[in-house]
């Protein structure tokens, strides 16, 4: 592979990768507003445990619900530690080693708390988001035609998703969305793949953060239909091109509603299915993890020492990342594909065309 | 310990038997399609990953549910 073959974009390379961002960023901070108080995972209690820790509560007021809660009680037995998790277990990540350390300071009561653990996602992904752009901008300053080995495989990536993306949605429109999607690729599977590091941990565990980058996609998808189509295309589209009276009562009573209502289950199927994937695999390294401790519940807790239970499920973990980065932008290109217009599919077009 | 917690890995275990049923059909299919024409490799792939992230968000609809659930 050779430098000249490779077309790098030249108008604002990154600037996809800042909208995608600046998105995520915004979505994240809208909904977390909801759901930092509502605690995702389901925690004992319910709304009466919730109402006691609302979000208006004081410093002070924390530290002293903590302070009878848990804290100067020493280690539980081995075999019951299990016993003091409200929320699903998973690996530690950079908050509990705050915590461990000065679980006394205002920062670490407030992350004692399970729900407002949360609070390190975003953080997280912010940081994801400023490594990326860092590298990836250093290397876009620093390209040559005789590739070094990083650039030789960001190349590969590349080339890889156009072909992918192009392959869907055909070379014009391919080129056209290859950045946001790519951008989104890469956002998604460095997000994913950050919980296997350690002391890391999958911002995209988290359902606000894909329900942002779902949003995101709803959002270049809408664009896109009412921009190619025009409101009208688009009404018509949704009503199924009606032709004759019997059609237009079947669109306007059956037809509309479905496709309305399914414009709106598609972000969300977006969301789930990441946020479920990922969270799913955190969980399950988490319970190998604490099994692999467990597994020594005759000796006291004071001894560091657990079995690498959850090694194997890293693997898999991997695999997971990676496909579900893959199935998301698949799922994205096809939701543009789906709203493009119908004569300009690239291939398939060109296809009948060659077959006629 | 509710009994009611022991409905929570049967109906993951029920969404995973219907998934498991659709995968391998899917999952065989393509690869008897790759077998046959291995040039359209890329294009079978794509599709099948598609198809088997819809079939398999089944199963995780299931799997939040349970996370969801009240303890």
């Amino acid at each position: 592979m050779t430098a000249d073959r490779i077309e790098i974009p030249r108008r604002h390379p990154r600037l996809s990768t800042a909208l995608v961002a600046a998105l995520t960023g915004l979505g994240i901070i809208f909904l977390s507003g909801g759901s930092a108080s509502a605690g995702l995972p389901g925690e004992a209690g319910g709304p009466g445990a919730n109402a006691a820790r609302d979000e208006g509560q004081s410093a002070a007021g924390q530290k002293a619900s903590h302070g009878d809660e848990s804290a100067k009680k020493g280690p539980p037995a081995r075999k019951d530690w299990y016993k003091e998790l409200h929320h699903p277990p998973e690996l530690p990540n950079a908050a509990y080693l705050l915590v461990g350390f000065s679980p006394d300071s205002v920062v670490g009561t407030y992350l004692a708390k399970t729900d407002n653990m949360f609070v390190v996602r975003p953080l997280y992904a912010l940081l994801v988001l400023v490594i990326l752009t860092w590298i990836l901008g250093f290397m876009y300053q620093r390209r040559s035609l005789l590739p070094s080995r990083f650039q030789g495989a960001v190349e590969l990536a590349v080339e890889g998703l156009d072909n992918l993306i192009s392959g869907v949605l055909g070379k014009k429109f391919g080129r056209a969305y290859l950045p946001f999607l790519g951008a989104l690729f890469i956002y998604i599977i460095t997000l994913n793949l950050f919980g296997l590091l350690p002391f890391g941990l999958s911002p995209t565990s988290w359902i606000c953060t894909t329900a942002a980058l779902a949003i995101c996609t709803f959002c270049v998808v809408q664009y896109t239909a009412f921009s190619k189509l025009g409101v009208k295309g688009v009404l018509m589209h949704w009503l199924g091109e009606p032709k004759d009276a019997v059609t237009w009562v079947v669109g306007i009573v059956m037809l509309l509603p479905l496709h309305i209502v399914e414009e709106f289950i598609k972000p969300l199927s977006l969301a789930l299915r990441l946020f479920g994937n990922i969270f799913g695999e955190d969980v399950l390294l988490g319970s190998m993890l604490m099994l692999g401790i467990m597994i020594f519940s005759f000796l006291p807790a004071e001894v560091p020492i657990g079995l690498p239970l959850h090694l194997p499920f890293m693997f898999l973990a991997t695999l997971t990342s990676t496909i579900q980065a893959l199935v998301f932008t698949l799922l994205s290109t096809i939701y543009i594909l789906m709203v493009l217009p119908h004569e300009d599919h690239g291939e398939h077009g060109e296809e009948a065309h060659a077959h006629a | 310990m509710n009994l009611l917690q022991l409905s929570y890995p049967i109906a993951v275990g029920l969404a995973a038997i219907g998934s498991g049923l659709g995968l391998g059909r899917a999952v065989g299919s393509a690869m008897e399609a790759t077998g046959r024409q291995p040039e359209a490799s890329g294009k079978i792939m794509t599709g099948m990953i598609v198809g088997a992230a819809f079939i398999e968000a089944l199963t995780i609809y299931a799997l939040i549910s349970v996370f969801l659930a009240p303890k």
